[in-house]
């Protein structure tokens, strides 16, 4: 009887432990993908065929997919040159009504889709995706078992692997190196938390995170490699045969590789003084030759959305670029460092990861850049020339490299350089009006000043965007800070050197009128964010800048008010003011903000979620009116 | 003189690859120079020309057809400049047919008559990148060359052929096409040919009419090549339709076009069903409508005989994710297959019947000197009932039932084939039934204000919607789709309802539940939100577009200057209801613009509000008066939509309660 009764524990036991409560589930983790157990191993092999060391990294993946509306549960994994993907297997499971797991189809992976990929509508051609899917409609939950080898032939390849993405949960994931005495590979951690646990021991390094929540949904976000838990592995050098040869033990040794790319080239200087001799007339200053030469190239060469070589890094040639009229980053700065230097500039080549990557250059790895441009030494000073910005001008680097370090050639040497973050004074938005409350509906009409980088903008949408739609330029650029305003008209478009000036007229919407009474609420909108919660990413700001509104309000009707005291807002570069001044003409409405960052971290949440608070108070202000 | 020699080689040699319309191209372009274009210089770019030759060659148990493309544009700006720099030549091939390039040319010419000749032996292989000119909107993989030394100022000019390969038999092998004049760049010349020794084509211009002179004039020589000139841009302006008001033709090659043919007696005549041409018994892996005849016959019900066809010809589509992903029912071609076996199959039910030919009003409309079939793109059945009332069938219309006609087929005229209980065909030219619209959407949203929650104040949102008319077709379709897959219906519905029906981003939906009636859908559900609301806020908005869809904002620049009438086919008419329950935290700050009465040629819209008891309620009421409107009427048109705009995108306040 006791035998029995142990079985039946047993065997219940045994099937609880196999079921899956979906609702409970769905509760504590939420809607999407949940990693249930993943597994990432990194071995290094030695190929006796190429006498080099590969490294081996085996994925083990159960899934499971939450209300998930996708079709057929597809799979995706990119690979590029220096990749190969070996599928293993893949399972799709649904999950009965008693929790329990059961399988609907052992997918045949060797018939698995190869494909070129996209990636934000970019065409890579050497870039290509494995899928696959399951055949059969999957229901709304479900889960999938998947396994592949992935072997980078090329060490230098060999980089980030994430504990989980962005809208994924993770309850279980492991990252393991297996250490190779012939192999020194170093280990950089990224945004590791509390549920991340290192242990290491002679033979191996392991990480294991637990209970990795979901990232919420942030409007304006940073990219992944600053909030999600990550590591880099970077092999400094390998052994072979008692020698060592470095890979990628320094900075240096990743710009030995990139040198070596460079001397792969043979610049046509004929050519490129034939093009400079079009561009350039007598007598231009320095500072004329180099925004003819940089302008020539932003509105000549087609940044065309086809890239050649992600994986090889190899800059096409000068000659190419210029003759086809379109190119990749990597063809256009070595055009535009051509056509500098053969008319004297000390012109360079320079490697940067654009602010879409956290990293800097205290890892030697690949990873830490995805972008090319030229480096430009003149009178002691360097500027930073990107070719693909159709916005930037020559003297001052567009905002997605600001504060990014850069490689820039030097020879058999190199230099680190910073692009430098620009301050909140030279990027504004200046928004001066009246209101005329005394209407039907309220009218406003307001004079728009924008500098630095929005400016930029302006000049670029003017020359890049359709004749029919330059009109509405000012509008859609204005367009955001205006929370409140019906636009009219637009008009009066002044085009000075540092700033743009126009006009729009509308009707005010912010308001309630009952039979007595009119209250208004006169802060415009100006700001534009979202408050940032505990799951959310960090906010990124696309570049410093003040924004402020000084509007009059008109009107013959009685206030009804008592003064109104509105708190200062100061507090680590970020900064915002209210006033309501009493006039003799009425109400002037006063008020900016001013942010000095290009993102705001998470543990910078409490004072932007304070300033959030801040511009929503003044949206709740108001003044009434007999 | 070497030009000359050039010239005569070229024209020579090509007489053996090529018709003469199309040698007369690739020779043209050895010796064209740059020409001084005043025109629409403050556009991004015109089309100086724009020219296709057509040749259709016969082999044993094949057909070639060769299409010769030849342009020029002159590149007004930078953003000219980009959507023209790079041509993309399709190339693909299915089980009927392949397409290949046989040749290419390309250069820029500047305004020095300096030429730049682009090297075509190098094409690359890619899918369409997103952001391609109009030319090149197809599927599939082409081929793609950037034009070299091209600037602003400059002249592109390319030609190029392409074959197709048919496996069809010569004798078998027909084309009709319907070819679209205008695109979105001013054209100064466009061309159009066709020289296909062994077959004969007839072209038929539509809207080259004389109203247009000052802007056009046209040529018409052979019947084999139309040319048109000065052509306006498309308009890309709110409710315009191209397919109506833009110049097109349609030309029809075939191995012989009788003389006969030249009237729809002739045409209907060549519409008979017989074992041969219904052979195939069987559409989409259906059922063959002639096995269940002996079923019919053993239903004396006229009415339930045709409920039953209709429930056996859209069993195939109504079944098939394949099917209804394709929008099979927008196939001609597959129409005809089942206008073939209905009318067989009623002949031998010794039924009489009428088959309409209709072409849906965006479209454009029935060319009665256009004697062919392939024009039309809808087809209905009707017969008489018990009663002796006219009854309606559609074709190609899943999950639909007896006399549903679409509002795009409602009042047009069209091509009627009368056939008798024996089978004879007589024709007649008559219109559809006129179908009232009926489309009308009702939307009820029940917002409850909760508590506030660390800074957010939650809400309980509650919608109960009802669709009627077209509205209720369309959704009833889909919901009725999603019902043959019950293990993905859930899944499928959640999806619908989130995507279509709920204005913000929600983590999920709590409930959803709906009612398919005979007339309408009844669709309810109900989501949480959370509102920023800081504690010490001493007020909170709510806009009424966050629940109901605001798609009335008209773009800054299609504000001014309309220049084409506007087309509203069977927009539905809106009620809306928006409740507001506060409890006792908040009330509502009155605001009497709310109240609104505007009723004009154009339109109709009611707003109003009440609030009582800490419940507020907003009632907005639209229609459109017309489904049309001319250019005179624009402004009045706009301002009907800004008031629209403006009633759902306006704050409604609520203050805390002193």
């Amino acid at each position: 009887m006791k035998i029995v009764l142990l079985f039946i524990i047993a065997l219940v036991s045994f099937s609880v432990q196999g079921q899956f409560n979906m609702e409970q589930l769905r509760a504590e983790w939420g809607a999407g993908d949940l990693i249930l157990k993943r597994e990432i191993t990194i071995s290094f092999k030695w190929d006796e065929p190429s006498q080099q060391f590969k490294a081996v990294v085996n994925h083990k993946i159960q899934k499971m997919c939450l209300n998930d509306w996708r079709e057929s549960g597809l799979i995706q994994l990119p690979f590029s040159t220096y990749e190969s993907i070996r599928l293993k297997s893949a399972k799709y499971f649904r999950v009965d009504s008693l929790g329990i797991k059961r399988m609907i189809e052992n997918v045949k992976v060797k018939y698995a889709d190869e494909k070129d990929y996209y990636i934000d509508g970019i065409f890579y051609n050497d870039l290509k995706v494995k899928q696959f899917r399951c055949s059969v409609d999957l229901p709304k939950n479900y889960i999938v078992y998947y396994s592949y080898e992935e072997v980078i032939t090329d060490l230098k390849f060999l980089n980030a692997y994430y504990f989980r993405n962005a809208f994924e949960a993770a309850k279980y994931t492991k990252i393991k190196l297996i250490k190779n005495p012939s192999v020194d590979c170093a280990v950089y951690e990224f945004n590791l938390s509390e549920n991340i646990e290192k242990s290491e021991t002679s033979t191996a390094v392991e990480y294991v995170g637990k209970n990795l929540k979901r990232t919420g949904y942030g409007e304006y976000a940073t990219s992944s490699s600053y909030f999600l838990p990550h590591l880099i592995f970077s092999v400094n050098a390998i052994n072979i045969k008692g020698q060592s040869v470095n890979v990628l033990s320094s900075t240096n040794d990743l710009y030995t590789w990139y040198n070596s790319l460079l001397n792969n080239l043979s610049p046509n200087t004929a050519l490129m003084a034939k093009i400079s001799k079009d561009i350039l007339t007598e007598g231009m200053s320095d500072e004329e030759q180099i925004a003819a030469l940089f302008k020539w190239v932003q509105r000549n060469i087609q940044y065309v959305a086809f890239e050649d070589g992600i994986a090889g890094f190899q800059p096409e040639e000068a000659e190419a670029v210029a003759n086809l009229r379109y190119g990749d980053c990597k063809g256009m700065a070595n055009l535009l460092v051509n056509l500098l230097t053969v008319n004297g500039f000390d012109a360079r080549h320079a490697w940067i990861g654009t602010r879409s990557k956290i990293y800097t250059y205290d890892i030697p790895s690949l990873v830490v850049d995805n972008h090319m441009i030229c480096a430009l030494y003149l009178n002691d000073k360097v500027y930073f020339l990107d070719g693909t910005s159709k916005s930037a001008v020559w003297f001052k680097a567009p905002p997605y490299i600001e504060n990014k370090e850069v490689l820039v050639a030097n020879g058999d040497s190199f230099k680190v350089e910073k692009v430098m973050q620009s301050a909140a004074a030279e990027n504004q938005i200046s928004i001066i009006g009246t209101m005329d409350i005394d209407q039907t509906v309220p009218s406003i009409d307001l004079v728009i000043k924008m500098s630095g980088h929005f400016k930029n903008y302006f000049d670029s949408y003017n020359i890049y965007e359709a004749v029919k739609e330059r009109k509405s330029i000012p509008y859609y650029m204005i367009a955001p800070y205006l929370n409140g305003m019906q636009v009219k008209s637009v008009g009066n478009v002044k085009v000075e050197d540092d700033f743009i000036t126009f006009k729009i007229s509308g009707n005010y919407l912010n308001y309630a009128k009952s039979k007595d009474k009119m209250v208004l609420m006169p802060f415009l909108g100006i700001q534009k964010y979202e408050p940032m919660l505990a799951d959310t990413p960090p906010v990124y700001i696309d570049f410093p800048h003040t924004v402020s509104a000084n509007i009059e309000i008109k009107s013959e009707k009685v206030l009804d008010n008592d003064p109104i005291s509105i708190p200062f807002f100061n507090h680590e570069a970020i900064l915002a003011e209210a006033t309501i001044t009493k006039t003799d003409k009425g109400m002037i409405c006063n008020q900016f903000y001013t942010i000095e960052k290009l993102y705001i971290p998470k543990n910078m949440a409490s004072i932007w979620n304070q300033f959030i608070d801040y511009s929503d108070l003044l949206s709740s202000i108001t003044l009434s009116y007999e | 003189m070497n030009k000359f020699i050039l010239t005569s080689f070229l024209l020579l040699s090509a007489h053996f690859l090529f018709s003469q319309n199309e040698a007369n191209e690739w020779a043209t372009f050895e010796t064209s120079i740059y020409e001084v274009i005043e025109e629409y210089k403050e556009e991004d770019a015109v089309i100086i020309f724009d020219r296709l030759h057509v040749n259709a060659v016969n082999h044993a148990k094949s057909v070639d057809k060769f299409e010769t493309f030849h342009r020029k544009i002159k590149i007004n700006s930078q953003y000219g400049l980009e959507q023209f720099n790079t041509i993309y030549i399709p190339s693909y091939s299915n089980r009927f047919m392949r397409v290949s390039l046989v040749d290419c040319k390309l250069k820029t010419i500047n305004k020095n008559n300096q030429t730049s000749v682009s090297d075509t032996s190098n094409f690359e292989i890619t899918t369409l990148p997103a952001n391609v000119p109009f030319f090149y909107k197809k599927k599939g993989k082409v081929k793609m060359l950037v034009a070299k030394n091209l600037h602003i100022g400059d002249e592109l000019e390319y030609v190029y052929t392409i074959r197709t390969q048919y496996d069809v038999l010569p004798e078998y092998y027909y084309d009709f096409e319907r070819i679209r004049f205008s695109s979105d760049y001013f054209c100064l010349e466009k061309t159009v040919s066709f020289e296909s020794p062994r077959y004969e084509t007839k072209i038929s211009p539509y809207n080259f009419h004389d109203n247009r002179s000052g802007e056009t004039d046209f040529t018409y020589a052979d019947g084999v090549k139309i040319t048109l000139k000065n052509i306006r841009k498309n308009a890309s302006e709110i409710f315009a339709n191209d397919d109506l008001d833009q110049p097109y033709i349609y030309f029809y090659t075939a191995h012989r076009i009788e003389k006969e043919e030249s009237d729809w007696k002739h045409v209907v005549q060549e519409f008979n069903p017989t074992p041969q041409n219904t052979k195939k018994a069987t559409i989409f892996d259906g059922e063959s409508l002639l096995t269940f005849e002996k079923e019919l016959n053993e239903i004396s019900n006229i009415t339930e005989k045709f409920e039953l066809i209709l429930e056996r010809i859209n069993a195939p589509m109504e079944s098939s994710v394949y099917m209804y992903k394709r929008h099979v029912e927008d196939d001609m071609d597959i129409a005809l297959a089942y206008a073939y076996q209905i009318s067989r199959l009623i002949k031998r039910l010794q039924i009489p019947t009428k088959i309409y030919f209709v072409v849906d009003k965006s479209y454009g409309k029935f060319a009665q000197d256009l004697f062919s079939l392939n024009q039309f793109t809808d087809i209905l059945f009707s017969f008489k009932d018990e009663n002796g009332k006219e009854r309606f069938m559609p074709v190609l219309k899943p999950f639909s039932k007896l006399d549903y006609i679409p509002s795009g087929i409602s009042d047009v005229e069209c091509l009627i084939i009368n056939q008798s209980e024996t089978g004879k065909k007589l024709y007649s030219i008559g219109k559809t039934p006129a179908v009232k619209n009926s489309n009308h959407i009702k939307q009820s949203t029940s917002v409850t204000f909760n508590e506030i929650i660390r800074d957010s104040l939650h809400l309980t949102v509650d919608n109960q919607m009802v669709f009627e008319g077209e509205s209720f077709i369309e959704l009833s379709t889909i919901i009725n789709f999603y019902e043959k897959y019950p293990k993905s219906l859930d899944r499928n519905m959640r999806s619908l309802i989130d995507n279509e029906y709920v204005m913000l981003i929600i983590d999920s939906l709590v409930s959803y539940d709906y009612v398919i009636n005979d007339n309408n859908i009844e669709l309810s559900f109900q989501y949480y939100l959370k509102n920023k609301c800081h504690a010490s806020a001493k007020l909170f908005e709510i806009q009424p577009e966050a629940f109901f869809d605001n798609h009335y904002y008209t773009a800054f620049s299609l504000r001014e200057n309309r220049t084409v009438p506007g087309y509203l086919y069977d927009k539905p008419k809106l009620t809306y209801n928006l409740k507001v329950l506060t409890g006792s935290d908040f009330q509502w700050m009155e605001n009497t613009d709310l109240k609104y009465d505007l009723t004009d040629a154009q339109a109709v819209l009611k707003m109003d509000y009440s609030n009582l008891n800490n419940e507020f309620n907003y009632a907005l009421n639209f229609k459109y008066n017309k489904d049309h409107f001319q250019v005179s009427d624009w402004d009045e048109f706009l301002n009907s939509r800004d008031m629209m705009y403006i009633s759902l995108s306006r704050g409604l306040y609520f203050s805390r309660a002193k």
